[in-house]
């Protein structure tokens, strides 16, 4: 079976929109060694597209939208030490395969940030569609891990007992509620 | 393009502010260098002193900063590390963090010593401190070793090795500010 007929399955023919309200995108890292950090970014924006070819994923997020609640370490964040937001304030991805079953999704792509794209393979499942007052509605969730210092990342700090302050490995999920483009 | 060029030593002889006025006369075409001259009369952070106004000599140098299109920083080298005095003008310039004018600034940062190592640990110093307030810092340095032995009479740097590393600092720095330059315009088109 290819993946276009699987993913065919998967997502009735169409453009999907994303509502934007019941969608988030989130990031986790750990901290000083013992605490998992997490913010996210929104409004986030994505199509979900199903043709004769297959699906499509795509989407994108502002980077000044992140969700750090520390004036200090925010704009540290978006600044060049990161994000480096001024010259790269979006983050994108799209998929080059979608492929699996609702419950076992792998979504391929490519995720660019902070001026660097890369591959990435998330994994997630598919639910839905549902009917809803608003019309049909169906939603992804994914999940991916990738090394921030793989995007130019490399800020860190010791801690006074020698460990790093901050990890290496950040943990992305997307909740994306999708419905029919009007 | 304006660049303003702090150095971090106060003496009056100093080969940090030598290596800045040379730096100024090497400049690329297009581009001014704009020696800071009053790093004495900043006061020490105090919180409770940073308030609006801000103290007249610290108002200045962030209106000073923020009125550059970059910033270079020649630093000495005190215990292995940045001196008070610059140290202490850059965290006035860095509050509030929110709308510092150091935030994407293009920075770079060389630095001399009487020494052997030419403050590349105080440059080091310094490129994390800028990096943490925001700035787009340069990765390079102008380790300026014997610094008492480097100059001509007239202020010009004897070794063509010195010269070359400070041209590539400033076309780094030029390049870093023109790209951003072009950011600013992509974003406000």
């Amino acid at each position: 079976m290819s993946t276009a007929a699987t993913t065919d399955r998967l997502v009735p023919q169409g453009t999907w929109a994303v509502d934007p309200v019941h969608s988030n995108a989130t990031f986790e890292i750990e901290h000083s060694g013992v605490s998992l950090f997490r913010g996210g970014l929104r409004p986030i924006d994505a199509r979900l597209v199903s043709a004769d070819d297959g699906v499509t994923l795509e989407g994108g997020v502002k980077v000044e939208t992140i969700t750090i609640d520390d004036e200090n370490i925010r704009p540290h964040v978006l600044s060049p030490d990161f994000f480096d937001a001024e010259r790269n304030p979006d983050v994108t991805f799209h998929s080059t395969e979608i492929a699996g079953t609702p419950d076992e999704l792998t979504v391929r792509g490519e995720l660019a940030l902070a001026g660097i794209a890369l591959p990435v393979e998330a994994r997630g499942r598919l639910r839905g569609p549902v009917d809803h007052p608003m019309g049909r509605r169906l939603a992804l969730s994914l999940e991916t891990t990738i090394d921030r210092t793989a995007y130019g990342m490399n800020w860190q700090m010791d801690r006074p007992d020698g460990g790093p302050i901050l990890g290496n490995q950040v943990k992305l999920a997307v909740e994306l509620e999708f419905g029919p483009e009007e | 393009m304006r660049i303003l060029a702090i150095s971090g030593s106060l003496r009056a002889d100093s080969h940090n502010t030598c290596l800045l006025r040379h730096a100024a006369e090497q400049a690329p075409e297009g581009v001014e260098i704009e020696l800071y001259a009053d790093l004495k009369s900043i006061p020490p952070y105090d919180e409770d002193d940073d308030v609006n106004p801000a103290p007249a000599p610290v108002a200045a140098l962030r209106e000073a900063v923020a009125a550059a299109d970059g910033i270079l920083i020649a630093t000495p080298e005190y215990n292995s590390s940045i001196p008070g005095a610059l140290k202490n003008a850059i965290d006035w310039v860095s509050r509030p963090r929110a709308s510092t004018p150091l935030q994407n600034k293009p920075a770079a940062v060389i630095g001399a010593t009487t020494g052997q190592f030419g403050a590349v640990w105080a440059q080091a110093e310094m490129r994390k401190v800028l990096g943490s307030t925001g700035a787009r810092v340069v990765d390079l340095d102008l380790p300026l070793a014997r610094a008492h032995e480097a100059f001509h009479g007239d202020g010009s740097l004897i070794s063509p090795d010195h010269d070359e590393r400070l041209e590539d600092v400033l076309a780094a720095l030029v390049d870093s500010i023109e790209q951003r330059q072009g950011s600013l315009m992509a974003l406000a088109a």
